[in-house]
């Protein structure tokens, strides 16, 4: 799974391409934590090649939301591939996740 | 409507089978803990628990109210049990020994009138004193719905909308049931096999989601955030008819916890008030019901099913299969002759090709149909276990009745035999042991003296031999007093003074209406209407009955019945030209003698057989035929006997052994006395003898 972190604006996006499982999420988490510790508090995620998602995928987003939120800062989506979006829709963690379409 | 009650009825049908295996597991279940009352396992308690409340459940969804009360009662007492409130005792299971007779009491006449009308007070009384006043309060404080909001988990009382909780409110009036469910998401739960949309679509067919929620409450921190251990929680409010067991079994997932919160002891409330709507329901539309009643009445007759090993369908699908290629073989062959006839010349090498393969193909046809003649014949086969595992509990009963020490000890339990013949041999053989415990076995203090073990032993035994199926019912007891029954029997007037009888004819009066030696007469037996009934449904079944008995020895009763009722053995013989066939079971000898061997005596033939002297009855005769001039200087003799009554019976000449298949005469202006129905042998119809009939009759006309 390619993470690739737009660095250069305000808000650094980090693109998910392919998958993010229980394989993965721990090179996500990785990411965050750089960035946080770089003081970015305000993340978006690029999830428009993001294919695959499971469970820790999911928790890893929800434990992203809630330790930026703490921080005052905020986490977003960008652009979820539809049947990402079902799924986050069918387990009603979209309602805690910012999601947004551009 | 009448749709309706078609579907009524199928319910109800499949409630009594389930319940039928409900009522045989808690027996079992009972017994068991009854006798490990010390050291019981918990699971048993559990699995007894599974089964009333499934039964509460079904009681529930058909609308038995007195079931579904007396039933929550009992679970209630085993839940008590099972949360360590209530001490596992004595009075908990007799109590329960109660219920589970008032439970049988119930499904059977549900069985027959299909209503719910058996009287439950004294059984649900004991129930109730048992579970103390907590209960009865409970009962009646729990009656607010609005407090559903308190019982629902802190977590959706933070999560429920305001239009979810009219939701949630609406449904428990309508007497939902409400659960909290919690389902673990693993990192498989979104591959192929999508279970957890599998697991959210098929609770949505049984019922209504009314809130779904993922719980964030327990995320770590990013820092600490472990995916490989991350399990994602969504908990769902549901409200649904159905009972929780069933919902376990729709979900199939084995991470999820289903927790029912509503209603809790709120049911019986909610189901009074059902059952008062019911009734001035009931007032008000009473004629239409009526009518109603009684077209239902025609079709009361309970379906007869059967559960059959499914090894068993999968031998008849194989020989199906078998039997599909079997006849595109003969329609090859049936091809090929019809090319060879259209030709010029026939070539008879090809001819004899063909008819060698002809036979060939026929002899694996006929292979296969006996093979699935047996198969079928399997699937109506049951266990005798079933009828045995009944009689444990009588046997517990009676013995503390009559304050005996008896043990029961079963063999042959997985002995198979035709499911009618279960369920009419079960009635015969509970009689026969009852007479054993009351009448056989003695009080302990009597066996002391005798030298005997305190103990008395019952052994009951089923096996298979040739063609017939043995049961043996033996005990220790005192055995059968020749004299006494001897003295007995002129009292009644049976026999007279002079008439003299060997010892074994004594022991079969008592198989004569109206007969009982018991000294006194008690519950258990020994009301006169046991043994001729007895033998009365053995001869039935086709079967025969002998005892054997010594004094201070014991007694054994041995009864012999055929495999099946469908498929018989049978002898066929000739009459005036007729086939007729007698079922090979009834035969006791059949030989040829010569005329000079049937004496008269007191104008009635007799044929004297080694000892024996026996009625004579002349087929002819008998069923009123045409009688031909017999040229030949023998007669053929079958000798046929049931329950140790014999009479010979004269034929025209044997013409061999075959297995029939019997077709019952049902219309009643050609039933015949004496025949028991018919066959086809080959091409012809034979007609079947009925033995019982026959050899009743012949003893009749002697008196």
């Amino acid at each position: 799974m390619p993470i690739l972190t737009d660095n250069t604006n305000e808000i650094p996006i980090i693109k998910i391409q392919g998958e993010l499982d229980i394989k993965t999420a721990l090179s996500f988490k990785t990411e965050i934590i750089n960035l946080i510790l770089e003081g970015k508090f305000e993340i978006k995620s690029d999830l428009s090649e993001l294919d695959h998602i499971d469970s820790a995928g999911i928790g890893v987003f929800l434990s992203t939301t809630l330790s930026l939120n703490k921080l005052g800062g905020s986490f977003t989506i960008i652009n979820p591939q539809m049947h990402i979006k079902d799924l986050l829709d069918s387990t009603q963690v979209i309602k805690i996740l910012n999601v947004e379409e551009v | 409507m009448e749709e309706n009650f078609d579907d009524n009825d199928i319910f109800i049908n499949q409630f009594i089978i389930e319940s039928e295996e409900h009522i045989i597991n808690i027996e079992t279940l009972l017994l068991g803990i009854e006798k490990t009352l010390d050291s019981f396992d918990p699971e048993e308690i559990n699995s007894l628990f599974r089964s009333i409340h499934t039964i509460k459940g079904l009681a529930g969804m058909l609308d038995f109210p007195n079931l579904f009360e007396f039933s929550h009662s009992w679970e209630t007492l085993l839940d008590n049990v099972r949360k360590k409130k209530q001490v596992l005792n004595k009075e908990v299971i007799d109590v329960s020994f109660l219920s589970l007779d008032l439970l049988i009491k119930i499904v059977n006449s549900i069985k027959e009138t299909k209503k719910d009308l058996i009287d439950i007070s004294f059984v649900t009384n004991n129930l109730n004193t048992l579970l103390g006043e907590d209960f009865i309060e409970k009962k009646t404080d729990e009656k607010d719905f609005s407090s559903i909001f308190d019982i629902i988990s802190p977590f959706f009382q933070k999560n429920i909308s305001s239009k979810e909780k009219e939701v949630l409110l609406a449904e428990t009036q309508l007497g939902k049931n409400i659960y909290q469910i919690k389902l673990f998401l693993n990192k498989d739960c979104f591959s192929k096999d999508i279970s957890y949309f599998s697991v959210c679509i098929n609770l949505e067919m049984f019922g209504d989601i009314i809130n779904l929620s993922a719980n964030i409450d327990e995320i770590a921190d990013i820092q600490d955030f472990n995916p490989e251990t991350f399990d994602l929680e969504v908990n769902i409010l549901f409200s649904s008819e159905e009972e929780k067991e069933k919902l376990y079994n729709i979900v199939k997932n084995k991470e999820i916890i289903i927790d029912k919160i509503f209603p809790q002891s709120i049911e019986e409330d909610i189901k009074e008030k059902e059952k008062e709507e019911e009734i001035l329901e009931k007032k008000e539309t009473n004629l239409v019901k009526d009518i109603k009643d009684n077209s239902k009445s025609k079709n009361l007759n309970t379906q007869e099913t059967i559960r059959v090993d499914t090894s068993k369908l999968d031998i008849l699908l194989t020989l199906i299969g078998e039997q599909v290629i079997s006849k595109t073989q003969l329609e090859y062959i049936s091809n090929s002759l019809i090319n060879i006839t259209s030709y010029d010349k026939i070539n008879k090498n090809d001819l004899i090709e063909l008819s060698n393969s002809l036979n060939e193909k026929l002899s694996t046809f006929s292979r296969l149909n006996a093979q699935l003649q047996e198969t079928v014949m399997r699937i109506r086969m049951l266990p005798i276990g079933t009828v045995f595992s009944r009689f444990t509990r009588v046997v517990r009963e009676l013995s503390k009745d009559l304050n005996k020490k008896i043990e029961l000890i079963i063999d042959g339990e997985d002995t198979e035999l035709d499911k009618t013949i279960i369920e009419e041999i079960s009635d015969p053989l509970l009689h026969i042991l009852r007479n054993s415990i009351d009448h056989g076995i003695e009080k302990p203090s009597e066996r002391i003296i005798k030298g005997k073990n305190e103990t008395g032993m019952l052994y009951l035994n089923a096996y298979q031999q040739g063609n017939s199926i043995i049961i043996i019912i033996k005990d220790d007891g005192k055995g059968i007093k020749i004299e006494r029954i001897r003295e007995k029997a002129i009292e009644k007037e049976i026999i007279t003074k002079d008439t003299k009888l060997t010892d074994k004819e004594i022991i079969n009066l008592i198989f004569e209406a109206g007969f009982s030696t018991a000294e006194e007469v008690t519950g258990t037996s020994g009301r006169g209407v046991g043994m001729d009934v007895v033998r009365k449904n053995i001869s039935h079944l086709k079967g025969t009955i002998e005892i054997q008995t010594e004094e201070d020895v014991g007694t054994t009763i041995i009864i012999k019945l055929p495999l099946t009722l469908a498929i018989i053995q049978s002898l066929i013989i000739n009459v005036s030209g007729s086939n007729f066939a007698l079922p090979i079971s009834t035969v006791i000898e059949s030989y040829r003698a010569t005329p000079d061997e049937i004496k008269i005596l007191d104008g009635h033939p007799i044929l004297k057989l080694r000892d024996n002297v026996l009625p004579v009855l002349f087929f002819e005769d008998y069923f009123k035929l045409e009688k031909r001039k017999n040229k030949s200087k023998y007669i053929y003799i079958v000798i046929l006997g049931i329950a140790e009554k014999k009479v010979a019976f004269i034929v025209s000449s044997f013409v061999g052994q075959q297995e029939i298949v019997i077709k019952p005469i049902n219309d009643p202006f050609v039933k015949v006395d004496g025949i028991a129905g018919a066959a086809f042998s080959g091409e012809d119809i034979i007609l079947i003898i009925d033995p019982v009939a026959i050899i009743k009759d012949s003893y009749k006309s002697l008196v």
